[in-house]
Protein backbone atom coordinates (compact mmCIF):
# COMPACT_ATOMS: atom_id res chain seq x y z
CA UNK A 1 0.00 0.00 0.00
CA UNK A 2 1.23 3.29 -1.33
CA UNK A 3 -0.22 5.14 1.68
CA UNK A 4 1.38 3.49 4.40
CA UNK A 5 4.86 3.70 2.30
CA UNK A 6 4.70 7.15 2.71
CA UNK A 7 3.61 7.08 6.51
CA UNK A 8 6.47 5.60 7.18
CA UNK A 9 8.60 8.48 4.96
CA UNK A 10 6.51 11.10 7.14
CA UNK A 11 7.30 9.66 10.56
CA UNK A 12 10.71 9.63 9.44
CA UNK A 13 11.03 13.44 8.65
CA UNK A 14 8.43 14.73 11.83
CA UNK A 15 10.33 12.77 13.62
CA UNK A 16 13.63 15.29 12.96
CA UNK A 17 11.29 18.33 13.16
CA UNK A 18 10.07 17.42 16.23
CA UNK A 19 13.77 16.53 17.81
CA UNK A 20 14.34 19.99 16.40
CA UNK A 21 11.58 21.61 17.40
CA UNK A 22 11.47 21.09 20.89
CA UNK A 23 15.17 22.29 21.75
CA UNK A 24 13.66 25.64 20.40
CA UNK A 25 10.12 25.75 21.48
CA UNK A 26 11.85 25.06 25.32
CA UNK A 27 14.31 27.97 24.66
CA UNK A 28 11.63 29.93 23.27
CA UNK A 29 8.80 28.90 26.57
CA UNK A 30 11.51 30.04 28.96
CA UNK A 31 13.33 32.99 27.09
CA UNK A 32 11.19 34.16 24.76
CA UNK A 33 14.52 34.13 22.69
CA UNK A 34 14.43 32.96 18.90
CA UNK A 35 17.22 30.84 19.17
CA UNK A 36 18.26 30.85 15.28
CA UNK A 37 21.75 29.06 15.96
CA UNK A 38 19.85 25.82 17.43
CA UNK A 39 19.92 24.72 13.76
CA UNK A 40 24.10 25.16 13.81
CA UNK A 41 23.68 22.84 16.56
CA UNK A 42 21.97 20.85 14.78
CA UNK A 43 24.99 20.51 12.30
CA UNK A 44 27.20 20.37 15.22
CA UNK A 45 26.03 17.08 16.19
CA UNK A 46 26.49 15.73 12.77
CA UNK A 47 29.88 16.74 12.79
CA UNK A 48 30.89 15.74 15.67
CA UNK A 49 29.21 12.63 14.78
CA UNK A 50 31.13 12.82 11.92
CA UNK A 51 34.42 12.52 13.13
CA UNK A 52 33.64 10.09 15.66
CA UNK A 53 32.96 7.48 12.72
CA UNK A 54 35.28 8.65 10.55
CA UNK A 55 38.51 8.27 13.17
CA UNK A 56 37.46 6.34 16.40
CA UNK A 57 35.07 4.19 15.46
CA UNK A 58 31.97 3.02 13.16
CA UNK A 59 29.91 2.49 15.78
CA UNK A 60 26.79 4.34 15.31
CA UNK A 61 26.17 4.52 19.35
CA UNK A 62 29.48 5.98 20.04
CA UNK A 63 29.04 8.60 17.56
CA UNK A 64 25.36 9.16 19.15
CA UNK A 65 26.01 9.94 22.26
CA UNK A 66 29.61 12.11 21.51
CA UNK A 67 27.60 13.76 19.10
CA UNK A 68 24.54 14.59 21.66
CA UNK A 69 26.98 15.43 24.59
CA UNK A 70 28.89 17.95 22.36
CA UNK A 71 25.69 19.49 20.99
CA UNK A 72 24.25 19.96 24.74
CA UNK A 73 27.70 21.85 26.29
CA UNK A 74 27.33 24.08 22.80
CA UNK A 75 24.27 24.81 23.42
CA UNK A 76 24.96 25.70 27.35
CA UNK A 77 27.95 27.73 25.83
CA UNK A 78 25.52 29.79 23.74
CA UNK A 79 23.38 30.60 26.32
CA UNK A 80 26.28 31.06 29.43
CA UNK A 81 28.69 32.84 26.78
CA UNK A 82 26.12 34.99 24.82
CA UNK A 83 22.19 35.24 25.57
CA UNK A 84 22.87 35.60 29.42
CA UNK A 85 24.46 39.02 28.94
CA UNK A 86 21.64 39.94 26.84
CA UNK A 87 18.57 38.86 27.93
CA UNK A 88 17.57 42.22 29.30
CA UNK A 89 17.60 43.79 26.11
CA UNK A 90 14.84 43.86 23.30
CA UNK A 91 13.91 41.14 22.13
CA UNK A 92 15.40 42.27 18.59
CA UNK A 93 19.51 41.91 20.30
CA UNK A 94 19.48 38.18 21.16
CA UNK A 95 17.60 37.73 17.64
CA UNK A 96 20.45 40.10 15.72
CA UNK A 97 23.25 37.97 18.18
CA UNK A 98 21.71 34.29 17.43
CA UNK A 99 21.54 35.12 13.51
CA UNK A 100 24.98 35.98 13.93
CA UNK A 101 26.21 33.10 15.33
CA UNK A 102 24.62 30.50 13.11
CA UNK A 103 26.14 32.14 10.42
CA UNK A 104 29.68 32.08 11.90
CA UNK A 105 28.74 28.44 12.86
CA UNK A 106 28.27 28.04 9.29
CA UNK A 107 31.23 29.33 8.18
CA UNK A 108 33.42 27.47 10.89
CA UNK A 109 32.47 23.90 9.53
CA UNK A 110 32.94 25.38 5.88
CA UNK A 111 36.30 26.48 7.02
CA UNK A 112 37.65 23.37 9.19
CA UNK A 113 35.75 20.49 7.21
CA UNK A 114 35.38 22.02 3.51
CA UNK A 115 32.86 23.27 1.48
CA UNK A 116 31.58 19.73 0.30
CA UNK A 117 29.45 16.96 1.54
CA UNK A 118 30.73 14.42 3.47
CA UNK A 119 29.55 10.45 3.59
CA UNK A 120 28.85 9.12 6.57
CA UNK A 121 29.81 5.45 7.21
CA UNK A 122 28.37 4.85 10.01
CA UNK A 123 27.54 1.11 11.14
CA UNK A 124 24.71 -0.63 12.79
CA UNK A 125 23.16 -3.70 13.18
CA UNK A 126 18.90 -2.53 13.03
CA UNK A 127 16.24 -4.93 12.00
CA UNK A 128 14.29 -4.26 8.94
CA UNK A 129 10.67 -4.33 9.04
CA UNK A 130 9.27 -5.66 5.49
CA UNK A 131 5.49 -6.42 5.80
CA UNK A 132 3.36 -6.77 2.33
CA UNK A 133 2.30 -3.39 3.00
CA UNK A 134 5.44 -1.40 3.64
CA UNK A 135 9.18 -1.69 4.17
CA UNK A 136 10.76 -0.02 7.16
CA UNK A 137 14.73 -0.19 6.20
CA UNK A 138 16.89 0.19 9.59
CA UNK A 139 17.20 3.59 9.27
CA UNK A 140 13.98 4.75 9.46
CA UNK A 141 13.21 2.36 12.14
CA UNK A 142 16.28 4.00 13.96
CA UNK A 143 14.76 7.00 13.76
CA UNK A 144 11.44 6.51 14.67
CA UNK A 145 12.17 4.04 17.63
CA UNK A 146 14.75 6.44 18.98
CA UNK A 147 12.69 9.41 18.87
CA UNK A 148 9.42 7.64 20.60
CA UNK A 149 12.41 6.87 23.41
CA UNK A 150 13.50 10.65 23.47
CA UNK A 151 10.05 11.76 23.83
CA UNK A 152 9.01 9.49 26.37
CA UNK A 153 12.25 10.48 28.60
CA UNK A 154 11.15 14.34 27.66
CA UNK A 155 7.86 13.65 29.16
CA UNK A 156 9.26 11.79 32.35
CA UNK A 157 11.64 14.43 32.74
CA UNK A 158 8.71 17.45 32.75
CA UNK A 159 6.32 15.52 34.42
CA UNK A 160 7.94 13.78 37.08
CA UNK A 161 11.42 15.19 38.14
CA UNK A 162 12.24 18.57 40.00
CA UNK A 163 13.58 20.09 37.20
CA UNK A 164 11.21 19.48 34.90
CA UNK A 165 8.48 21.36 37.16
CA UNK A 166 10.98 24.25 37.61
CA UNK A 167 11.01 24.61 33.91
CA UNK A 168 7.00 24.49 33.36
CA UNK A 169 7.52 27.50 36.56
CA UNK A 170 10.33 29.24 34.42
CA UNK A 171 7.94 29.10 31.43
CA UNK A 172 5.27 30.61 33.21
CA UNK A 173 6.63 33.18 35.08
CA UNK A 174 11.07 33.79 35.10
CA UNK A 175 11.21 35.83 37.70
CA UNK A 176 8.60 34.29 40.21
CA UNK A 177 10.29 31.02 39.40
CA UNK A 178 13.57 32.31 41.07
CA UNK A 179 11.44 33.93 43.64
CA UNK A 180 10.16 30.31 44.92
CA UNK A 181 13.77 29.43 45.17
CA UNK A 182 14.77 27.85 41.52
CA UNK A 183 18.16 28.75 40.80
CA UNK A 184 17.32 29.89 37.62
CA UNK A 185 20.70 30.02 35.63
CA UNK A 186 21.25 26.59 36.59
CA UNK A 187 17.89 25.55 35.63
CA UNK A 188 18.19 27.39 32.41
CA UNK A 189 21.37 26.26 31.16
CA UNK A 190 20.06 22.33 32.16
CA UNK A 191 16.93 23.59 29.54
CA UNK A 192 19.67 24.18 26.58
CA UNK A 193 21.83 21.05 27.27
CA UNK A 194 18.62 19.01 26.82
CA UNK A 195 17.29 20.90 23.99
CA UNK A 196 20.62 21.41 22.13
CA UNK A 197 21.11 17.87 22.93
CA UNK A 198 18.23 17.02 21.71
CA UNK A 199 18.77 18.74 18.25
CA UNK A 200 22.29 17.32 17.99
CA UNK A 201 20.86 13.66 17.68
CA UNK A 202 18.52 14.99 15.25
CA UNK A 203 21.45 16.22 13.05
CA UNK A 204 23.13 12.86 13.46
CA UNK A 205 20.17 10.75 12.49
CA UNK A 206 19.51 12.60 9.45
CA UNK A 207 23.45 12.92 8.42
CA UNK A 208 22.99 8.80 8.84
CA UNK A 209 19.54 8.66 6.64
CA UNK A 210 20.55 10.94 3.94
CA UNK A 211 24.67 9.43 4.49
CA UNK A 212 25.57 13.22 3.90
CA UNK A 213 27.10 16.19 5.84
CA UNK A 214 27.70 19.69 4.98
CA UNK A 215 28.25 23.11 6.26
CA UNK A 216 24.49 24.56 5.43
CA UNK A 217 22.83 21.14 6.10
CA UNK A 218 21.08 23.53 8.72
CA UNK A 219 19.58 26.38 6.70
CA UNK A 220 16.30 24.74 5.66
CA UNK A 221 15.67 22.87 9.15
CA UNK A 222 16.04 26.14 10.60
CA UNK A 223 13.40 28.29 9.36
CA UNK A 224 11.21 24.83 9.10
CA UNK A 225 11.57 24.37 12.67
CA UNK A 226 10.62 27.60 13.43
CA UNK A 227 7.53 26.61 10.85
CA UNK A 228 7.27 24.05 13.40
CA UNK A 229 7.06 26.20 16.47
CA UNK A 230 4.86 28.81 15.48
CA UNK A 231 2.51 26.05 13.92
CA UNK A 232 2.95 24.38 17.69
CA UNK A 233 2.07 27.23 19.49
CA UNK A 234 5.64 29.10 20.82
CA UNK A 235 6.65 26.74 23.63
CA UNK A 236 4.28 24.14 23.52
CA UNK A 237 6.08 20.50 23.22
CA UNK A 238 3.17 18.46 22.77
CA UNK A 239 2.09 21.18 20.23
CA UNK A 240 5.72 20.82 18.63
CA UNK A 241 5.86 17.33 18.07
CA UNK A 242 2.53 17.45 16.65
CA UNK A 243 3.01 20.08 14.40
CA UNK A 244 6.66 18.36 13.33
CA UNK A 245 4.51 15.19 12.20
CA UNK A 246 1.98 17.10 10.56
CA UNK A 247 4.20 19.19 8.43
CA UNK A 248 6.10 16.00 7.45
CA UNK A 249 2.66 14.17 6.42
CA UNK A 250 1.72 17.47 4.42
CA UNK A 251 5.17 17.71 2.49
CA UNK A 252 5.69 14.07 2.10
CA UNK A 253 1.75 13.58 0.57
CA UNK A 254 2.00 16.26 -1.50
CA UNK A 255 5.45 16.15 -2.06
CA UNK A 256 4.12 12.20 -4.01
CA UNK A 257 1.41 13.77 -5.79
CA UNK A 258 2.97 14.02 -9.59
CA UNK A 259 0.93 16.95 -10.62
CA UNK A 260 2.13 18.76 -7.49
CA UNK A 261 5.14 20.97 -8.85
CA UNK A 262 5.25 23.12 -5.70
CA UNK A 263 8.85 22.90 -4.16
CA UNK A 264 8.54 21.00 -1.20
CA UNK A 265 10.51 23.06 1.40
CA UNK A 266 8.36 25.86 0.60
CA UNK A 267 4.97 23.84 1.73
CA UNK A 268 6.01 24.81 5.49
CA UNK A 269 5.24 28.05 4.28
CA UNK A 270 2.04 27.36 2.42
CA UNK A 271 1.32 25.78 5.85
CA UNK A 272 2.04 28.44 8.00
CA UNK A 273 0.46 31.46 6.42
CA UNK A 274 -3.04 28.78 5.87
CA UNK A 275 -2.68 28.18 9.67
CA UNK A 276 -2.41 31.54 10.85
CA UNK A 277 -4.51 33.05 8.62
CA UNK A 278 -7.45 31.28 11.32
CA UNK A 279 -5.23 30.35 14.64
CA UNK A 280 -2.46 33.28 15.17
CA UNK A 281 -1.41 31.52 17.92
CA UNK A 282 -0.50 28.53 16.50
CA UNK A 283 -2.55 25.22 16.42
CA UNK A 284 -1.95 24.81 20.34
CA UNK A 285 -1.15 28.49 21.35
CA UNK A 286 -2.27 29.87 24.38
CA UNK A 287 -0.78 32.71 24.70
CA UNK B 1 16.92 40.83 61.01
CA UNK B 2 16.37 42.81 57.95
CA UNK B 3 18.10 46.07 57.33
CA UNK B 4 18.02 48.50 54.66
CA UNK B 5 20.00 51.34 54.46
CA UNK B 6 19.51 53.90 51.97
CA UNK B 7 18.04 51.68 49.26
CA UNK B 8 17.70 53.56 45.94
CA UNK B 9 15.82 52.03 42.97
CA UNK B 10 14.87 53.09 39.60
CA UNK B 11 13.52 51.90 36.19
CA UNK B 12 15.26 54.26 33.63
CA UNK B 13 14.82 57.77 34.83
CA UNK B 14 11.88 57.13 36.90
CA UNK B 15 12.88 56.83 40.60
CA UNK B 16 10.65 54.23 42.49
CA UNK B 17 12.89 54.10 45.86
CA UNK B 18 14.83 57.27 46.63
CA UNK B 19 17.13 56.28 50.13
CA UNK B 20 15.11 53.99 51.75
CA UNK B 21 15.96 52.86 55.36
CA UNK B 22 14.05 50.53 57.42
CA UNK B 23 14.71 47.12 59.51
CA UNK B 24 12.26 44.35 60.39
CA UNK B 25 13.49 42.68 63.64
CA UNK B 26 12.95 39.00 65.03
CA UNK B 27 9.11 38.57 65.06
CA UNK B 28 7.90 41.62 64.36
CA UNK B 29 5.28 42.49 62.15
CA UNK B 30 5.61 45.28 59.99
CA UNK B 31 3.64 47.44 57.42
CA UNK B 32 4.95 49.66 55.19
CA UNK B 33 1.30 51.78 53.91
CA UNK B 34 1.44 54.60 51.27
CA UNK B 35 -0.34 55.10 48.15
CA UNK B 36 -0.19 53.70 45.09
CA UNK B 37 2.77 54.01 43.16
CA UNK B 38 4.76 54.99 46.25
CA UNK B 39 7.21 52.55 45.53
CA UNK B 40 6.17 49.58 48.26
CA UNK B 41 6.10 47.10 45.31
CA UNK B 42 9.34 48.13 44.25
CA UNK B 43 10.51 47.90 47.92
CA UNK B 44 9.36 44.05 48.31
CA UNK B 45 10.83 43.95 44.57
CA UNK B 46 14.08 44.69 45.66
CA UNK B 47 14.37 42.99 48.75
CA UNK B 48 13.79 39.65 47.30
CA UNK B 49 16.15 40.38 44.63
CA UNK B 50 13.67 41.02 41.28
CA UNK B 51 14.44 44.24 40.33
CA UNK B 52 18.23 44.92 41.34
CA UNK B 53 19.03 48.06 43.17
CA UNK B 54 21.18 51.44 42.18
CA UNK B 55 22.06 52.35 45.54
CA UNK B 56 21.62 51.55 49.02
CA UNK B 57 22.68 48.14 51.31
CA UNK B 58 20.78 44.94 52.30
CA UNK B 59 21.29 43.09 54.96
CA UNK B 60 19.69 39.77 56.47
CA UNK B 61 20.65 38.40 59.56
CA UNK B 62 24.11 39.92 59.62
CA UNK B 63 24.65 39.28 56.03
CA UNK B 64 24.78 41.85 53.34
CA UNK B 65 22.61 40.28 50.04
CA UNK B 66 22.24 43.32 48.34
CA UNK B 67 23.37 41.48 44.84
CA UNK B 68 22.58 38.38 46.06
CA UNK B 69 20.32 36.54 43.09
CA UNK B 70 16.39 35.57 44.51
CA UNK B 71 16.78 32.40 44.82
CA UNK B 72 19.63 32.63 47.48
CA UNK B 73 17.67 34.83 49.57
CA UNK B 74 15.24 31.89 49.88
CA UNK B 75 17.72 29.80 50.69
CA UNK B 76 18.59 32.29 53.50
CA UNK B 77 15.02 32.37 54.48
CA UNK B 78 12.85 35.28 53.10
CA UNK B 79 9.71 34.74 51.01
CA UNK B 80 7.56 36.46 48.91
CA UNK B 81 4.19 36.72 48.37
CA UNK B 82 3.71 39.09 45.31
CA UNK B 83 0.98 40.95 44.26
CA UNK B 84 -1.95 39.72 42.68
CA UNK B 85 -0.49 36.37 43.82
CA UNK B 86 1.39 35.43 41.02
CA UNK B 87 0.85 31.77 41.24
CA UNK B 88 1.82 29.74 38.11
CA UNK B 89 -1.55 29.95 36.78
CA UNK B 90 -1.29 26.23 34.27
CA UNK B 91 0.38 24.42 37.09
CA UNK B 92 -1.60 22.55 39.73
CA UNK B 93 -2.03 23.66 43.33
CA UNK B 94 0.12 21.23 44.15
CA UNK B 95 2.65 21.56 41.97
CA UNK B 96 2.65 25.75 43.08
CA UNK B 97 3.33 24.48 46.62
CA UNK B 98 5.91 22.01 45.50
CA UNK B 99 7.71 24.77 43.86
CA UNK B 100 7.20 26.85 46.99
CA UNK B 101 9.35 24.25 48.72
CA UNK B 102 12.26 23.90 46.22
CA UNK B 103 15.13 24.49 48.53
CA UNK B 104 13.80 22.11 51.19
CA UNK B 105 15.56 19.05 50.66
CA UNK B 106 14.50 17.35 54.05
CA UNK B 107 11.34 15.22 53.29
CA UNK B 108 9.57 15.61 56.84
CA UNK B 109 10.28 19.24 56.58
CA UNK B 110 8.20 19.40 52.94
CA UNK B 111 5.64 17.39 54.87
CA UNK B 112 5.68 19.42 57.57
CA UNK B 113 4.46 22.65 55.77
CA UNK B 114 2.29 21.41 53.93
CA UNK B 115 0.71 20.36 57.17
CA UNK B 116 0.71 23.82 58.14
CA UNK B 117 -0.22 25.35 54.67
CA UNK B 118 -3.82 23.12 54.96
CA UNK B 119 -4.12 23.76 58.36
CA UNK B 120 -4.17 27.51 58.00
CA UNK B 121 -6.13 27.38 54.25
CA UNK B 122 -8.23 23.61 54.08
CA UNK B 123 -9.99 25.05 50.85
CA UNK B 124 -6.27 24.42 49.23
CA UNK B 125 -6.40 20.63 50.16
CA UNK B 126 -9.49 20.19 48.48
CA UNK B 127 -7.83 22.00 45.40
CA UNK B 128 -4.89 20.03 44.88
CA UNK B 129 -5.33 18.52 41.68
CA UNK B 130 -6.76 21.86 40.24
CA UNK B 131 -5.21 24.34 37.67
CA UNK B 132 -4.38 27.12 39.90
CA UNK B 133 -5.07 29.71 36.98
CA UNK B 134 -8.60 28.63 37.81
CA UNK B 135 -8.60 29.01 41.29
CA UNK B 136 -11.06 32.40 43.04
CA UNK B 137 -8.90 35.46 44.01
CA UNK B 138 -9.40 34.32 47.53
CA UNK B 139 -8.07 31.24 46.78
CA UNK B 140 -5.37 32.57 44.93
CA UNK B 141 -3.89 34.67 47.78
CA UNK B 142 -4.16 32.06 50.42
CA UNK B 143 -2.14 29.91 47.55
CA UNK B 144 0.21 32.47 47.04
CA UNK B 145 0.95 32.75 50.90
CA UNK B 146 0.79 28.92 50.94
CA UNK B 147 3.90 28.93 48.71
CA UNK B 148 5.33 30.94 50.02
CA UNK B 149 5.31 29.35 53.68
CA UNK B 150 6.65 26.23 51.81
CA UNK B 151 10.13 27.15 51.95
CA UNK B 152 9.94 27.56 55.47
CA UNK B 153 10.70 31.51 55.77
CA UNK B 154 12.13 33.43 58.47
CA UNK B 155 10.75 36.78 56.83
CA UNK B 156 7.51 36.70 54.70
CA UNK B 157 7.22 39.53 52.56
CA UNK B 158 3.65 40.44 51.67
CA UNK B 159 2.72 42.62 49.53
CA UNK B 160 -0.72 44.10 49.09
CA UNK B 161 -2.42 41.20 50.18
CA UNK B 162 -5.63 42.85 50.59
CA UNK B 163 -6.37 44.17 47.00
CA UNK B 164 -8.97 42.40 45.52
CA UNK B 165 -10.02 40.22 47.87
CA UNK B 166 -13.74 40.40 49.56
CA UNK B 167 -13.38 42.64 52.04
CA UNK B 168 -14.65 39.94 54.80
CA UNK B 169 -11.39 38.06 53.67
CA UNK B 170 -9.21 40.92 54.62
CA UNK B 171 -9.02 40.81 58.62
CA UNK B 172 -9.43 36.62 58.26
CA UNK B 173 -5.62 36.54 56.37
CA UNK B 174 -4.18 39.15 58.03
CA UNK B 175 -5.54 37.24 60.98
CA UNK B 176 -3.41 33.99 59.70
CA UNK B 177 0.09 36.50 58.76
CA UNK B 178 -0.57 37.39 63.21
CA UNK B 179 -0.75 33.48 63.55
CA UNK B 180 2.78 32.70 61.89
CA UNK B 181 4.23 35.08 63.95
CA UNK B 182 3.09 33.68 67.15
CA UNK B 183 3.43 30.21 66.28
CA UNK B 184 6.44 29.90 63.87
CA UNK B 185 8.23 33.11 65.16
CA UNK B 186 7.87 34.39 61.76
CA UNK B 187 8.92 38.27 60.83
CA UNK B 188 6.38 39.89 58.60
CA UNK B 189 6.85 42.89 56.15
CA UNK B 190 3.71 43.90 54.84
CA UNK B 191 3.21 46.36 51.87
CA UNK B 192 -0.41 47.36 51.96
CA UNK B 193 -2.53 50.22 50.45
CA UNK B 194 -5.26 49.66 52.96
CA UNK B 195 -3.79 51.63 56.27
CA UNK B 196 -6.90 50.52 58.48
CA UNK B 197 -6.41 46.99 58.16
CA UNK B 198 -2.96 46.79 58.20
CA UNK B 199 -2.44 49.07 61.13
CA UNK B 200 -5.01 46.97 63.27
CA UNK B 201 -2.77 44.09 63.26
CA UNK B 202 1.22 45.58 63.06
CA UNK B 203 3.59 45.85 65.50
CA UNK B 204 5.13 49.00 63.67
CA UNK B 205 4.95 50.80 60.34
CA UNK B 206 6.54 52.60 57.88
CA UNK B 207 4.86 55.88 55.83
CA UNK B 208 6.21 55.68 51.67
CA UNK B 209 5.71 59.01 49.63
CA UNK B 210 7.19 59.40 46.45
CA UNK B 211 9.77 56.50 47.01
CA UNK B 212 10.87 57.89 50.76
CA UNK B 213 9.69 57.29 54.01
CA UNK B 214 7.63 60.37 55.22
CA UNK B 215 6.84 58.79 58.37
CA UNK B 216 7.40 56.13 60.61
CA UNK B 217 6.17 54.47 64.19
CA UNK B 218 4.81 52.28 66.11
CA UNK B 219 0.70 50.97 65.06
CA UNK B 220 -0.20 53.05 67.63
CA UNK B 221 0.76 56.54 66.85
CA UNK B 222 0.38 55.92 63.31
CA UNK B 223 -3.17 55.09 63.61
CA UNK B 224 -3.18 58.79 65.85
CA UNK B 225 -1.38 60.47 63.29
CA UNK B 226 -3.02 63.62 62.10
CA UNK B 227 -1.17 63.32 58.21
CA UNK B 228 -1.88 59.19 58.18
CA UNK B 229 -5.53 59.83 59.60
CA UNK B 230 -6.30 61.80 57.00
CA UNK B 231 -4.06 60.47 53.89
CA UNK B 232 -4.66 56.77 54.32
CA UNK B 233 -7.32 56.31 57.01
CA UNK B 234 -9.88 58.84 55.20
CA UNK B 235 -10.67 60.15 58.73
Amino acid sequence: MEFLQQLVFALVLGSSYALIAIGLTMVYGILKILHVAHAGIYTLGAYVGLLVVTHLTHNFWVALIAGMVASGLAGVLIYRGVYYYILRRSRIVPLIVSIGIFAAMNEFYRLVFGPYQHAFPAKLAFPMVITPYFVITPKQLLIIALTAVFLLVLYFVFNRTKVGLAWQACSQDLAMAGAVGVPVDRAVALNFLLGSALAGAAGILMAFYRNEVYPTMGNVVAYKAFVVVVLGGFGSIRGSVIAGLLLALVETFLGSLEWFEFPRDAIAFLLLIFVLMFRPKGLFGRL
Amino acid sequence: MLRVEGLRVAYGKIVALDGVSLGVGERELVAVIGANGAGKSSLLSALMGLVEPRGGAISFRGREITRFPSWERVRLGIALVPEGGRIFPDLSVEQNLRLGGYTIGRGEELSENLELVFSLFPVLKERLGQRAGTLSGGERQMLAIGRALMASPRLLLVDEVSMGLMPKLIPEILGTLVRLREERGMSVLLAEQNAREALQVVDRGYVLKNGRIALEGTAAELRENAEVKAAYLGL
